[in-house]
């Protein structure tokens, strides 16, 4: 059709050179945003009405956005698409503790202590993310370190124990909470890992993962309780643990 | 009309020929990007990450623990990990993330599979970490790569951004050393066409303070008589032991057991044990020996066998002589029964290992047994023992000694 325009007077020539030296200028945007299949990408496109990804002069740039008839994302196994007005391609993770500080208080051989912390995870086109845990348990001022539970277990009065799990609980206390993907579990994937999964056990392996998420997208937040008992000559002191979680998302 | 056709046959031609070369034209302009860019040629590099020892502010010689799977297959002989805090996008200016440091000079690349030979190029700087291989081995699509950024030792790793939230490496792969090393953040192509990039976000974060305390626990007891009922404190009683009648024939000594001494603590430095002989109050010289308690007892300064205190072994362990004056005491054994610990050590001096005794007169507190960790009712049978000469005047000796337990927590 532009062929034939230009074919009708100078001025449609014109305008048709012009487009042509702009296909061969601007070749950029063409291959910024590719498609994908097994033999090809699409990082980043934009479909019909109701957003722009990049909208600039020399003078404003600006994404633009309006309502959104569906977001979030969908896959199976041989596709996955995020959905939403703007869907950047840059990768993201965002991990940040929001309850830092857990007192135990005194511990006692005739019941178990317990408190909660929490954090949140929030990532981008990532594939997937785990949290793993990294501290050795509550160790005292003199060094010595609470027993770590090796296996998911019930707490138990009189013997030395350290654990945690990311779930709710009704064991030794009701406290904790189930991870909770914001808004809902369509457009966050956060869970326990195995061994921080199940209800009233409690487990403590540094190094382990405890907490997953098979898809990188969007924020779950989660609760960790802990849980400490003693036996009648666990050393004495005051234990403390900074525990250092780290969020690992894989792009 | 022949010249009209003739110019109508001749503009159509022409009109064709335009038609074509413009069309060529389009087609080419509209190849020719994919074509010139190298970016096509360049595939994303796919299931990457890098694990962080640690997402702790300022951490030092953290090991980052790097995986990818690359996308083209092609040699690899550069690979180049920047880290930014600004964007994981490539050909973007980079914004060092504050207090990252690669430490350079120091770190070393380790538990390397796919390429195995990566060493750090000294275009490395604080951000920008540059290996090279010199095998640079083809590695197909879809194969791994993955390295640790330092080992954790001094100087050995990744020292972590001092601020919190996320920061971002960006990774690029070369089929030629020195185009990795020609590397900069707006041009990863500025000396020669990268195989391979991509992005990765981490993120430091605030750790999860957990407290709790124990209380210190000691529980220490003397006694004569063991009820061997709760096997602890609570079992022990009584506080005089008799030697009987001493007599220069022989030496005189009680039941291994005459005297106990319990101790329990949840001290993670363990427990001292030890005693000091009260100094009577009455007479002069030896106050802690074994004495006659009157105020006339002025005893004489030195070993005498004449007057009414009978000498000290002292603080090292001898066996007695029948006929030489003596005092003493040991620890024969360290009674475990009662709990659940072995860790009280019996002084060398009180161990009776040699069959002798020791006493200390002179006040000052002398360790009998010792532990380095929490003790269980550990339990020192105590002996005591007498030796007296001919000349040994008679009388009611008696001393009182005190025991200590002194737990470090």
């Amino acid at each position: 059709m532009i062929i034939k325009l230009m074919l009708r007077g100078k001025k449609t020539k014109i305008v048709a050179l012009l487009s042509v030296l702009q296909l061969g200028l601007f070749p950029l945007s063409v291959v910024a945003q590719p498609y994908s299949s097994s033999s090809y990408s699409l990082e980043e496109a934009r479909f019909g009405t109701g957003g722009e990804l990049d909208t600039g002069s020399t003078s404003f740039q600006a994404q633009t956005s309006v309502g959104n008839i569906g977001v979030g994302d969908v896959s199976s196994t041989n596709y996955r698409a995020i959905a939403g007005s703007i869907t950047p391609s840059e990768e993201y993770l965002e991990f940040v503790v929001t309850q830092a500080t857990i007192d135990l208080g005194v511990l006692s051989t005739a019941s178990t202590a317990y408190g909660s912390g929490s954090f949140y995870v929030r990532s981008y086109i990532a594939t997937g993310y785990v949290v793993t845990t990294v501290s050795q348990p509550p160790t005292s001022e003199g060094g010595a370190t609470l027993q770590p539970m090796a296996s998911a277990g019930l707490p138990s009065a009189g013997t030395e124990q350290f654990g945690i799990n990311l779930v709710a609980n009704t064991n030794p206390g009701t406290f904790g909470a189930d991870p909770a993907p914001q808004p809902s579990g369509a457009y966050a994937y956060g869970t326990a890992a195995t061994g921080y999964d199940t209800t009233n056990n409690y487990k403590y392996v540094v190094g382990e993962n405890v907490a997953t998420s098979p898809k990188g997208i969007g924020q779950t937040n989660y609760t960790v309780s802990y849980i400490a008992n003693i036996a009648p000559l666990t050393e004495a002191g005051l234990y403390t643990m900074d525990h250092v979680l780290v969020a690992t998302a894989t792009f | 009309m022949p010249h009209f056709a003739l110019r109508a046959r001749f503009s159509d031609r022409v009109r064709k020929l335009g038609l074509l070369t413009q069309a060529a034209v389009l087609s080419v302009a509209g190849v020719a990007p994919i074509i010139a860019s190298p970016s096509v040629s360049a595939g994303q590099l796919t299931d990457r990450r890098i694990a962080i020892g640690s997402s702790e502010v300022s951490q030092a010689d953290v090991v980052y623990d790097v995986s990818f799977d690359v996308a083209t297959t092609d040699n690899v002989a550069g690979l180049v990990i920047e880290f930014c805090s600004n964007s994981p996008v490539v050909n973007l200016a980079c914004t060092a993330p504050a207090g990252l440091d690669t430490n350079e000079a120091g770190i070393t690349i380790a538990n390397q599979s796919g390429v195995t030979d990566f060493v750090v190029d000294a275009a490395t700087d604080a951000n920008t970490l540059i290996l090279t291989s010199v095998a640079a081995p083809s590695i197909s699509a879809g194969n791994t790569i993955a390295l640790d950024l330092g080992d954790g030792t001094a100087n050995d790793g990744i020292d972590n951004p001092s601020g919190l939230g996320s920061f971002y490496a960006r990774i690029v792969t070369y089929d030629v050393a020195a185009e990795a090393q020609g590397y900069t953040s707006a041009n990863i192509d500025a000396v020669g066409a990268h195989v391979d990039n991509g992005g990765i976000a981490m993120s430091t974060a605030n750790q999860l303070t957990v407290s709790a305390r124990v209380q210190e626990i000691l529980q220490f007891c003397v006694g004569t008589t063991d009820a061997a009922s709760a096997d602890d404190c609570t079992d022990i009683s009584g506080t005089n032991i008799d030697l009987g009648v001493l007599d220069s024939t022989t030496i005189t000594t009680t039941a291994t057991n005459a005297g106990l001494a319990m101790v329990r603590t949840n001290a993670v430095n363990g427990v001292t044990v030890g005693y000091f002989a009260e100094q009577s109050t009455l007479g002069t010289n030896h106050l802690g020996s074994l004495r006659v308690q009157s105020a006339g007892n002025n005893c004489n300064v030195g070993s005498v066998e004449t007057d009414q205190c009978i000498n000290s072994q002292g603080t090292t362990q001898a066996t007695f002589t029948a006929g030489v004056e003596n005092f003493g005491m040991t620890a024969n054994a360290v009674d475990t029964s009662n709990g659940s610990t072995t860790n009280l050590t019996r002084d060398a001096e009180y161990d009776g290992n040699a069959g002798g005794y020791a006493w200390d007169e002179t006040g000052t507190l002398d360790t009998i047994a010792t532990s380095s960790t929490v003790v269980d009712d550990e339990m020192l049978p105590l002996q005591f023992a007498g030796a007296v000469d001919i000349t040994t005047p008679t009388g009611q000796y008696s001393v009182t000694a005190t025991f200590i337990a002194t737990a470090t927590f």
